[in-house]
């Protein structure tokens, strides 16, 4: 199994991230969740927080507004409105 | 018959109205290329979610939310886009006569409500006895997102409270930038997709329910968007082609005029030299 999966941050106006990243943690609404590369299908809504995405030994923290979270296998989509770096 | 200076000042008129129709062609061009990129980038998401929703809504079934029941037509709002500003073309009454078009064939309704964007739908329709619930000019700039999501639950609230019950778009869809097409396009309620389309197994947190409710506001926000981004991109294309004809027309009726004047001119040269050999004649004999 892969030790990475695919991270896509998308809002309205563009498409903000696409990358092999390793690990990520996001604020959903019923808490912060983390996700590993072959996570289970797991559809969610976000609330607004920090997310943070892991790529080798960086570690990237981003601020997003309420939305969603679509992961499936080797993918995960982050749906949201705003995004502030 | 004209004189010289008559004709001259006309070539001049009508190069300087050429000089602004090339500009505004030039601008109309710059305009659509940023419009097209804004589309391009906003169909991700737009993609993404209509995914989900589809995912949602056919799992969920028709009755699982108000805005994907159909409730007894009777009632419908047309949102109306155009632009704010003119010169371009037939873009904005191909919009108007779609629009009264769809009015005519559903005069039996018992009631038609207008939501006008754009200013000159509200030029055209404000004295034509329709109701007119809600108008709003595009304003300067690309369209936004925060806009369309204003618009958007606007026109959801309002459907929730029942002032209409069916809700169309029209508007004018970017083909390329010399073609556009008129759209009518239902906004609400929102056709569910067939059954088993696309549907994965996901664990849904909160709920399933919880997240259909949430997204199927957020869905007519994308759609409302989504119209926005083309209709500008239309505008800009429409106006493009109109003013490139503009300023073939212009072209043409320079190069008309100066062949007329250098006629003129060389007519009044040959006069004159007649003129003087007559006076020459005159004076020997």
């Amino acid at each position: 199994m892969a030790d990475t999966f695919l991270l896509e941050i998308v809002t309205p106006t563009r498409l903000f991230l696409s990358e092999q990243v390793e690990e990520m943690t996001a604020p959903g609404s019923e808490g912060e969740f983390g996700v590993l590369a072959g996570h289970a299908a797991f559809l969610t809504s976000l609330k607004e927080g920090e997310l943070t995405y892991k790529k080798g030994k960086d570690t990237k923290r981003i601020t997003i507004d309420a939305g969603y979270a679509e992961v499936i296998h080797e993918k995960v989509t982050i749906l949201t409105e705003n995004i502030k770096e | 018959m004209p004189n010289l200076r008559d004709i001259k000042r006309r070539i001049k008129s009508v190069k300087s109205t050429q000089q602004i129709t090339k500009a505004m062609k030039m601008v109309a061009a710059a305009k659509l290329k940023r419009a097209h990129d804004d589309i391009t980038a906003a169909r991700p998401y737009a993609q993404k979610m209509l995914d989900i929703m589809n995912s949602l809504a056919s799992i969920a079934g028709h009755d699982a939310h108000p805005l994907l029941s159909k409730r007894g037509d009777n009632k419908i709002e047309l949102v109306i886009i155009t632009s704010d500003r003119g010169l371009c073309g037939g873009f904005n009454s191909n919009i108007v006569r779609a629009a009264e078009g769809f009015i005519a064939s559903n005069a039996g309704r018992s009631g038609i409500t207008l939501n006008l964007i754009g200013k000159k739908a509200k030029d055209y329709f404000k004295r034509r006895g329709l109701t007119i619930r809600q108008e709003r000019p595009l304003g300067s700039g690309r369209p936004n997102y925060s806009t369309a999501a204003e618009i958007a639950k606007e026109i959801v609230d309002s459907y929730t409270k029942e002032i209409f019950d069916e809700t169309y778009l029209v508007y004018s869809e970017f083909k390329s930038a010399l073609s556009q097409k008129t759209v009518m396009q239902r906004l609400l309620p929102i056709e569910p997709p067939k059954e088993g389309e696309g549907a994965a197994e996901y664990i849904y947190e909160p709920s399933q329910e919880a997240i259909l409710a949430d997204i199927l506001p957020k869905h007519i926000e994308v759609q409302t968007f989504r119209a926005l981004l083309e209709s500008s991109a239309s505008e800009h294309g429409a106006r493009m082609a109109a003013m490139d004809s503009a300023t073939k027309n212009a072209k043409e009726m320079i190069e008309g005029l100066t062949l007329k004047y250098n006629r003129l001119r060389q007519a009044a040269i040959t006069k004159e030299l007649m003129e003087i050999i007559g006076g020459a004649e005159a004076l020997k004999g």
